[in-house]
């Protein structure tokens, strides 16, 4: 998947948690590691809007796409 | 939904009561006939009456005869086993989430069951027995259901599909 889902990046530059972080989007923290891991087949809109307001960013600061690249590796 | 949900529960409980019911009479018949118990009568022109426990009036009438001994062991028997697979099935549309790996399996067995139980007794009977246009009505009957069944199979196991793929939108 070339969409690489940069959460960790923007939970240290905020020093938030996950957890706190799944708390506030109203997710399991299950859900958000698939997010977070690059297995989620897709984001929805509103959930991507509460990332960016939970995390005060832009969705280019948490989502990358970088051709012919696998999440994790 | 939530109509689906309320009378499927409610089928469920009748139709594995039924089950219940059939498994306990077959289990019944077959304590009578074998430790031959007060409740068990037996008449000169080879019938037998098996009264209702603690009474006097009649519940299972019929002929000491393999052939008819085995139709009824059989009948009451195997659809017994037919109730309770049916009531699995009900069960997956009164729980939820509704297409599970646990309800395509209810509804594997189901068709399997259908579309194969009463051709193979149907077989060992014509052997012993007269009754064949009933049991040819029977074996059809339940191909039509089992039929049913694995259609129903086939859309659940898609369903399930799009469900997991849909759980993996964030």
């Amino acid at each position: 998947m070339p969409i690489i889902v940069n959460i960790d990046v923007m939970l240290a530059k905020r020093k938030m948690q996950s957890k706190e972080l799944a708390e506030i989007l109203d997710i399991t923290q299950a859900n958000l590691s698939i997010l977070k891991t690059g297995k989620a087949k897709g984001i929805r809109f509103d959930t991507l809007a509460a990332i960016c307001e939970a995390l005060k960013c832009q969705p280019g600061d948490i989502l990358v796409y970088e051709p012919g690249s696998i999440q994790g590796t | 939904m939530k109509t689906v949900r309320w009378l499927s529960g409610i089928l469920f409980w009748v139709v594995r009561v039924c089950a219940y019911l059939y498994g306990i009479t077959v289990l019944y018949a077959a304590y009578n006939l074998i430790f031959e118990p007060a409740t068990l009568v037996l008449e000169d022109n080879n019938r037998f009456i098996i009264n209702y426990p603690f009474t006097g009036r009649a519940f299972l009438l019929g002929w000491l005869d393999m052939a008819f001994l085995c139709e009824m062991f059989l009948g009451i028997g195997l659809y017994a086993i037919f109730f309770y697979l049916l009531s699995n099935v009900f069960k997956i549309f009164r729980d939820k989430p509704l297409f599970t790996a646990k309800g395509i399996s209810h509804l594997t067995r189901f068709y399997f069951a259908n579309l194969t139980v009463p051709v193979a007794v149907a077989i060992l009977l014509s052997f012993i027995s007269s009754e064949l246009s009933i049991m040819f009505m029977i074996v059809v009957l339940h191909a039509i259901l089992g039929i049913f069944a694995y259609f129903m199979t086939a859309i659940f196991k898609q369903g399930y599909l799009l469900q997991k793929d849909q759980e993996l939108y964030i």
